[in-house]
């Protein structure tokens, strides 16, 4: 166990200490609410797995050996609860993947462009994406997980998620460029 | 090397990165009342430092109630003892205590001496069923090798980042439907379906099975022309097609037939059948899995894209096909390095790529041409060009001995390629 930083004590958390357990939050809340809106529908649901990760981050502490970055680690249990939650809560979402046509809704509010960096509509266009694509390309474009490793993960065959994967980026990248016509 | 789509993935990344939104403030507020309570909290913050000098040295007065203390213990101890041993000589005296316990003994005597008037067999019967009604054993095949999805907090207790569970995505096991909960609870067990326990697999069977089963719908007139196509639930509450049940008078022979190929009747299995090939398997979430044979358009399968769905063996005359499984793919999208692992991997399983060609345009393949050759004479140059996907699949003999391999370009018809061929095939699309 290590000292994460000059500030925060992994082992004053383990030990339960509220206000280390605070500042480890607050030191990559941002960064792992940014993955968790990757995984979810809205800001929201975002929060929920914020919530389920930072909990099960606390609970499953003592087994982060001190080997590796501990961000890595984080990144992981914040991914594996968003999948968690996916699964158990959109379950049915999953079954009636469009297989022909993915279609990404416009941003609904066009001074929401203006007023937000590209990371917000890059989220919010792959918020946008079927439930299993979304996770799909997110494990891969962003987590950089295998193919292989993403159909271990998902319980799917390795070429079936390639296919999405696929799909996913190409309607990712038409709709970005719509986008951004709409920008300028 | 322009890659549209790697800069895509890159820039995503990188984007990603810079999103500015956050968590609502009282977030942490919720997730510290769901953790395991802070005693530091509890008290009132952290510990309160101890002030050593705030605790005044043990004097006299101290010294005197420690031994006021003792002293009224000992005290006590002493009156309880003489009070205890009186009682005990004053009971002996009076010889009453001897007389209660004499009753008392006739009351438990009395006790036993009721229950021994049951009759002896009565000690040895077995208990009554408290659930006569439920006396009826229903059979749920169970394939050890499927093993069911652990319980949720045995997950969250082995959460561990190196592993890969293989959990998520079991809709089956999560489907939160409390009204479909509460049905299954009533049903008393009888219309429970039976889920399916394993892969149909009958082998080099599946071409006799085909014959045997279109004979038997012949003679009941359920194909009555040469251009049929049916599909047939073999399920354990009967079989159906196109949701008719086949009666009962008849069904017995489909049920021999099941069993002589060992098919075991259950939920969503199907042999599917037309004049140009048989499939026989299960119709699952993720798609269809089992066998086939024949020459098979899988949108007959109710798929309406191979490449998501199909998770069967294909076999086309007894030998492997490029089938999705074991097959090498190769997209459009992809890169040269994908072709290249692909070259690699042909020559791994024992086929020589003498020459090979690949253009791109704007991250999309534009042509791939791939030249084979063999000492046992395969000289064969396969050009593909504006593809979607090429599939390639090492045929092998019984003994792992390479055949040859198999093609096929989009949703073409697989093409077998042996080590004698020779020629060149150009498919532009």
């Amino acid at each position: 166990m290590q000292e994460i930083s000059k500030n925060i004590d992994l082992k004053a958390c383990l030990a339960g200490n509220r206000k280390e357990q605070f500042r480890l939050y607050e030191k990559y809340k941002v960064r792992c609410f940014g993955i968790c809106l990757r995984y979810a529908r809205n800001h929201q649901e975002a929060e929920d797995i914020l919530q389920e990760g930072f909990l099960k981050v606390f609970k499953v502490l003592h087994q982060y050996s001190g080997k590796g970055s501990f961000e890595g680690w984080l990144r992981s249990i914040m991914v594996r609860t968003a999948l968690m939650h996916i699964r158990k809560y959109r379950a049915k979402e999953m079954l009636t993947v469009e297989l022909d046509e993915i279609k990404i809704n416009k941003i609904p509010d066009p001074d929401m462009i203006k007023r937000q960096k590209n990371g917000d509509h890059i989220i919010y266009l792959i918020q946008q994406l079927p439930v299993l694509y979304q996770s799909i390309f997110n494990l891969r474009a962003i987590e950089e997980y295998s193919f292989k490793e993403i159909g271990e993960l998902l319980n799917m065959n390795e070429t079936t998620v390639r296919s999405y994967y696929f799909r996913a980026r190409k309607a990712l990248q038409k709709s970005y460029s719509e986008l951004r016509i709409e920008q300028q | 090397m322009k890659d549209k789509n790697k800069e895509f993935e890159a820039f995503v990344r990188e984007e990603v990165q810079q999103f500015s939104s956050r968590p609502s403030d009282n977030l942490w507020d919720s997730i510290s009342q769901q953790m395991a309570p802070d005693y530091a909290d509890a008290a009132g913050g952290e510990f309160a430092p101890v002030d050593g000098s705030a605790i005044p040295d043990a004097g006299l007065l101290n010294w005197i109630f420690q031994n006021i203390n003792l002293n009224l213990v000992g005290m006590i101890t002493l009156g309880s003892l003489t009070l205890t041993v009186g009682t005990l000589l004053f009971i002996n005296g009076t010889g009453k205590a001897s007389l209660a316990e004499a009753n008392s003994t006739d009351a438990s005597q009395t006790e036993i001496e009721e229950l021994a008037v049951l009759p002896p067999s009565a000690l040895n019967d077995p208990m009554p069923d408290p659930l006569p009604s439920q006396n009826k054993t229903i059979y749920f095949p169970f394939d050890s090798t499927e093993l069911p999805q652990l319980p949720e907090e045995d997950l969250e207790n082995t959460l561990l980042p190196d592993e890969n569970p293989e959990f998520l995505f079991d809709f089956e096991a999560e489907e939160d439907n409390p009204k479909e909960q509460r049905e299954a609870q009533n049903d008393s067990g009888e219309n429970l379906p039976i889920p399916c326990s394993g892969d149909v697999n009958i082998g080099d069977r599946i071409g006799q099975f085909k014959t045997e089963l279109v004979q038997l719908l012949r003679e009941d007139r359920l194909i009555t022309s040469n251009d049929y196509k049916i599909r047939l639930f073999m399920e354990e509450t009967g079989f159906s097609i196109e949701n008719e049940k086949i009666e009962s008078d008849v069904s017995y022979k489909y049920t021999q037939l099941l069993s002589k190929y060992n098919i075991v009747p259950c939920e969503n299995r199907i042999a599917q059948i037309t004049p140009k090939y048989v499939a026989i398997g299960d119709l699952r979430e993720e798609g269809f899995r089992g066998q086939l044979r024949g020459d098979i358009d899988l949108q007959d399968l109710g798929l309406q894209d191979e490449s998501l769905r199909i998770n069967g063996e294909g076999t086309v005359n007894g030998n492997q096909q490029a089938g999705k499984k074991g097959a090498l793919i190769l997209y459009k999208e992809e890169k040269r390095s994908d072709f290249d692992d692909m070259k690699k991997e042909l020559e791994r399983q024992g086929l020589k790529v003498t020459s090979s060609s690949f253009n791109e345009d704007d991250g999309l393949i534009t042509m791939v041409k791939l030249h084979f050759q063999h000492p046992r004479g395969l000289d064969f140059s396969l050009r593909g060009r504006n593809f979607d996907v090429l599939e390639l699949k090492i045929l092998k003999g019984d003994n792992g001995q390479l055949n040859g391999f198999s093609y096929r370009f989009n949703k073409e018809k697989v093409k077998n390629i042996l080590l004698t061929t020779t020629g060149s095939i150009s498919r532009t699309f």
